[in-house]
């Protein structure tokens, strides 16, 4: 009987291990009775919703005994259950890969090349190369203020936010018409552009946007944390981020203003922004909708009515 | 006393067995025949209310209603069409591919999906956490389930509820309690349920209520079939990380 005990503590260690959020969840543990079950496989061309009901034959003989007419033999009930499990174990393994979204939205190519026929230069924007080496200007900083809203879980992780959510659809919004988003290749810089280095790596800035050399031509990259530029573009919008502080925003890159100018800082929790540029991409988070831009996840709300973005905090649930 | 020894040691794992769990037959044997009616089912149709008490800031937990219109059609099509707190959204599933479209947001996202209904669900609610509604009670393992993972699984007698004579069962373990009732009619279908998360403080609650349960009606394939109304857009959906 201990023997017994410690095989079921067993397996409900390891049903715990395969599906850690049952104890929240809006449903019970399932797979139990395949651990103690024989051997099962689903008889051809049966049409029932769940393949038949099964019954374990390791069930105490007290609770086997009323067992009720029933024409389906049950070695063939037995025979069912195993092979339904083991497709379940299979699919938990299931390579994200054959993601049908996936596929579909990254051969959206069309909108990228509308882009470019609209800024009448050459080109080919690649938004999913993110080549350079500093990527931090994505990365959320933390908000000392404390949050009283409950965050959204999902996934092991806990998504705060100050506002609550609010629903609108993404648009990538265009800064004129010499901003490009990440991706884009252009074969000649202007003028004005000047040069930044930053960790050995050496960018190119021209009015918001940062390139780096490759191809002969220069690629549009993410704006690389701690660069410091003498002027930001005028279309800039304010981001409250406390009392003392403010962020500049534009282009999908923040900036901390200083004596030498601004320098590219990453974006801090609970900021809100009114657009977000071509590359961003709606992504569903269980039961919401969020936006993503590069490692920074942006919760949809409204402000005094207007749509906008606010950055969330995503930590992890156990924090 | 040879006989008293032997008496002895037959009974003693017996009793051993009587304190780990409590177990009731009369529960199980009742459980065991909801679950063959529904095992035996080849499409069904029903509808389900559910209340879920969800954490809210100022009040500890707001309650939250949701109503669903299940279709099923074995083995491998499924359309749930839900209305509440989480929007309006169905789900589509034609035995390739499953889609969640969202009605408030016009979005929709579409994976493969495994070949039959309960693998779906499972693989669903794993890699992407979608729950769908009362999927419990189509698991074909359903009793053997909550002997496993419960340690006490009583009858409580008939109560009355949603205008229906019912069999109340409980099942209980360290986290959760979950209650069950039963109609008590030809059909044995499941009228009510409630599970109560008893690790939390102020044991939050989801409940859930069947009505409009049919019973293999002639379902036309073309409703588990996902055709994008104008205007909506292939979002990608976030797997939920292991």
């Amino acid at each position: 009987m201990k023997n017994l005990s410690k095989l079921m503590l067993f397996c409900g260690i390891v049903a715990m291990l395969w599906i850690p959020d049952m104890a929240e969840a809006q449903r019970l543990r399932h797979g139990g009775g395949s651990s103690r079950g024989g051997a099962m496989s689903r008889p051809a061309g049966n049409r029932s919703i769940n393949g038949g009901a099964h019954r374990s034959p390791s069930r105490p003989s007290n609770l086997q005994n009323r067992n009720f007419s029933n024409n389906r033999s049950q070695t063939n009930n037995f025979r069912n259950q195993n092979n339904r499990n083991s497709n379940v174990r299979n699919t938990n393994n299931r390579n994200n890969n054959t993601r049908v979204s996936n596929i579909k939205s990254n051969n959206r190519t069309g909108n990228n090349n509308r882009i470019n026929i609209d800024n009448s230069t050459n080109i080919n924007v690649n938004r999913n190369v993110r080549r350079n080496v500093n990527r931090r200007s994505t990365v959320v900083i933390r908000n000392p203020r404390p949050y009283n809203r409950p965050p959204y879980r999902y996934g092991g992780f806990s998504f705060y936010c100050y506002r609550p959510y609010f629903y609108h659809p993404f648009v990538p919004y265009y800064w004129g018409p010499v901003w490009h988003p990440w991706g884009f290749f252009i074969a000649s810089l202007a003028a004005t552009a000047i040069v930044i280095s930053i960790e050995n790596e050496k960018y190119h800035y021209d009015q918001g946007v940062f390139y780096q050399e490759n191809n002969g031509g220069y690629t549009v990259v993410e704006a690389p944390s701690g660069a410091t530029v003498k002027t930001i573009p005028s279309g800039s919008e304010q981001v409250v981020i406390n009392e003392t502080t403010n962020n500049y925003y534009y282009g999908g890159t923040y900036y901390e203003k200083s004596d030498d100018g601004y320098t590219v800082v990453p974006p801090t929790s609970g900021s809100v922004v009114t657009n977000l540029p071509e590359g961003a991409e709606e992504v569903k988070v269980g039961d919401q909708t969020y936006v993503k831009y590069g490692d920074t996840y942006y919760q949809p709300v409204q402000v005094d009515g207007k749509n906008k973005y606010e950055v969330a905090d995503v930590q992890d649930a156990d924090q | 006393m040879k006989k008293l020894i032997l008496a002895i040691y037959l009974i003693l794992p017996l009793s051993s067995f009587a304190q780990e769990s409590d177990i009731d037959s009369v529960a199980v044997f009742i459980l065991d025949h909801m679950s063959a009616v529904i095992g035996d089912m080849e499409s069904c149709r029903y509808k389900l209310s559910t209340s879920s008490d969800i954490p809210s800031a100022k009040v500890k937990y707001s309650k939250e209603y949701t109503d669903n219109e299940v279709f099923m059609q074995g083995p491998d099509k499924m359309l749930v069409h839900q209305k509440g707190h989480k929007g309006h959204r169905g789900f589509f599933y034609n035995g390739e591919f499953f889609t969640h479209y969202s009605y408030s947001e016009n979005n929709y996202t579409t994976v493969h999906a495994p070949d039959d209904i309960i693998t779906m669900i499972d693989s669903m609610n794993y890699n992407y956490g979608v729950e769908f509604p009362a999927a419990d009670f189509f698991y074909p393992t359903f009793t053997d389930d909550l002997l496993t993972h419960f340690d006490t699984l009583v009858y409580l007698g008939t109560k009355y509820v949603n205008g229906k004579d019912c069999f109340h069962i409980a099942a209980s373990n360290q986290e959760q309690s979950v209650q069950i009732w039963i109609a008590n009619d030809a059909m044995n279908l499941p009228v009510k349920f409630l599970i109560t998360n008893k690790e939390k403080a102020l044991a939050p609650q989801y409940e859930a209520t069947f009505s409009d349960w049919e019973i293999n009606p002639d379902l036309p394939a073309t409703i588990f079939e996902f055709t994008p109304p104008p205007g909506a857009r292939l979002i990608a959906i976030l797997p939920k990380p292991h």
